[in-house]
C-alpha cells in the first residue's frame, strides 16, 4: 500500500499517463532492437531488445495497477473487504513491476558486459531477487538496486560517448544519466512524496531523449529507403 | 572504432564484394576483396551461411560460388541504420 499514499494527490492520474508513455517508448526501442537483430544477427541487439521489453512490461503493469487503484479506491473506501482486495492486488502488482524492472535492467547491464555466458545473468538476477525479498524494506531495496544497475549502465554509455563522440551517443548517455537521477528521487520518494513527481519528470525527459534517438535512426532508414 | 563495429564492417565488406559480382562470387575473390586471413574468412563465411546471409552454390564442374540471400541484400540496404543503432545504443 506504501506507494498509494506516497503520490501527491494532484499528481494522481498524471503518473498513470506517464507510465503508459514510458511503456510505449520502451516497447518501441525494444521492437527496433529486435528488428536490428533480425537483420544483423547482432547478439547485443537481442539483449537490448529483451531488456527494454521487460522494462516496458514493468511500466505497463505499474500503469494498469495505478489505474486500477485510482478507479477502485474511491468506490471501496467504505468497504473493508474491497480495500483488503485492493491491497492484495497492489502487493502482487508492485512485486510484478519490481521483478520485471530489475530483470530488464539486469539484462541491459549484462548486455554492457559483452558476455556470452548466460549464467552470469541468471546469477545477477537471483542475487537481486534474494536481496529484495530478504530486505526489511523491499521498495527501498528495489530502488537502491535499480540505482546501482543504472549507474553501471550510465557508465557504459559515458564510455560509449567517449568512444564515439556524436550527438546521438551523447543523447543516449544523457538519457541513462537522467534515469539514474530519477531513480535517486524515486528512492527519496519514500520520505517525500514530491520526489515521486521529480522521479517521473526525470524519467519523462530521459525516455523522450531515447525516443528522439530512435526517430533519428528511423529517419536515417527513411533516407536510405 | 570498436570491435563490434569492425565485425559489422567486415560482414558488410564481404556481402558488398558478393553484390559487386552480381550476387555471385568465387571463394578466392572473397578472400581477395575482404582482406582477411584464410582462417578468419572461413569463420565469417561459416557464420554468414549459418545466419542465412549467403548460400553456397556448386556449378556443374563442381566449382563453389557464394550468392547473397534476401537477408544478405537486406543487411546491405540497412547497414547504415544498423551501425547507427548499434553505435548510439552502445551495442558494440
Amino acid at each position: 500500500m506504501h506507494t498509494v499514499f506516497l503520490v501527491p494527490n494532484w499528481f494522481l492520474g498524471y503518473d498513470v499517463f506517464l507510465e503508459f508513455t514510458f511503456a510505449a517508448i520502451t516497447l518501441l526501442a525494444s521492437i527496433m532492437a529486435f528488428k536490428v537483430y533480425s537483420i544483423s544477427g547482432q547478439p547485443q541487439a537481442r539483449l537490448f531488445g529483451a531488456g527494454f521489453l521487460l522494462i516496458s512490461l514493468s511500466y505497463l503493469v505499474q500503469a494498469v495497477l495505478n489505474l486500477f487503484i485510482l478507479t477502485e479506491i474511491n468506490e471501496a473506501i467504505d468497504n473493508v473487504i474491497e480495500l483488503v482486495t485492493i491491497t492484495q492486488v497492489n502487493g502482487m502488482g508492485v512485486w510484478t513491476h519490481m521483478i520485471l524492472f530489475l530483470s530488464g535492467l539486469a539484462m541491459l547491464t549484462y548486455m554492457t558486459l559483452n558476455s556470452r555466458n548466460w549464467r552470469l545473468y541468471v546469477l545477477t538476477l537471483a542475487l537481486l531477487m534474494v536481496a529484495v525479498w530478504l530486505s526489511s524494506s523491499r521498495l527501498y531495496a528495489f530502488y537502491i538496486l535499480s540505482m546501482v544497475l543504472l549507474a553501471f549502465t550510465a557508465l557504459h554509455y559515458l564510455l560509449n560517448f567517449l568512444l564515439h563522440k556524436r550527438v546521438q551517443t551523447f543523447i543516449v548517455f544523457l538519457a541513462f544519466l537522467l534515469l539514474l537521477f530519477g531513480s535517486v528521487h524515486f528512492t527519496l520518494s519514500l520520505v517525500h512524496s514530491v520526489e515521486y513527481v521529480i522521479g517521473h519528470l526525470a524519467a519523462l525527459v530521459a525516455y523522450t531523449l531515447i525516443l528522439i534517438n530512435l526517430v533519428m535512426v528511423w529517419k536515417h532508414e527513411q533516407e536510405k529507403g | 572504432m570498436n570491435k563490434k563495429r569492425d565485425r559489422l564492417q567486415i560482414i558488410h565488406d564481404i556481402l558488398w564484394a558478393i553484390r559487386e559480382k552480381n550476387g555471385r562470387i568465387k571463394p578466392t575473390h572473397v578472400l581477395y576483396k575482404s582482406n582477411l586471413s584464410h582462417q578468419m574468412l572461413d569463420d565469417y563465411m561459416t557464420n554468414l551461411i549459418g545466419n542465412g546471409f549467403i548460400i553456397v552454390k556448386r556449378s556443374k564442374d563442381g566449382k563453389k560460388t557464394y550468392s547473397l540471400t534476401d537477408k544478405g541484400f537486406q543487411y546491405l540496404n540497412k547497414y547504415k541504420v544498423i551501425v547507427d543503432f548499434v553505435d548510439s545504443f552502445g551495442l558494440g
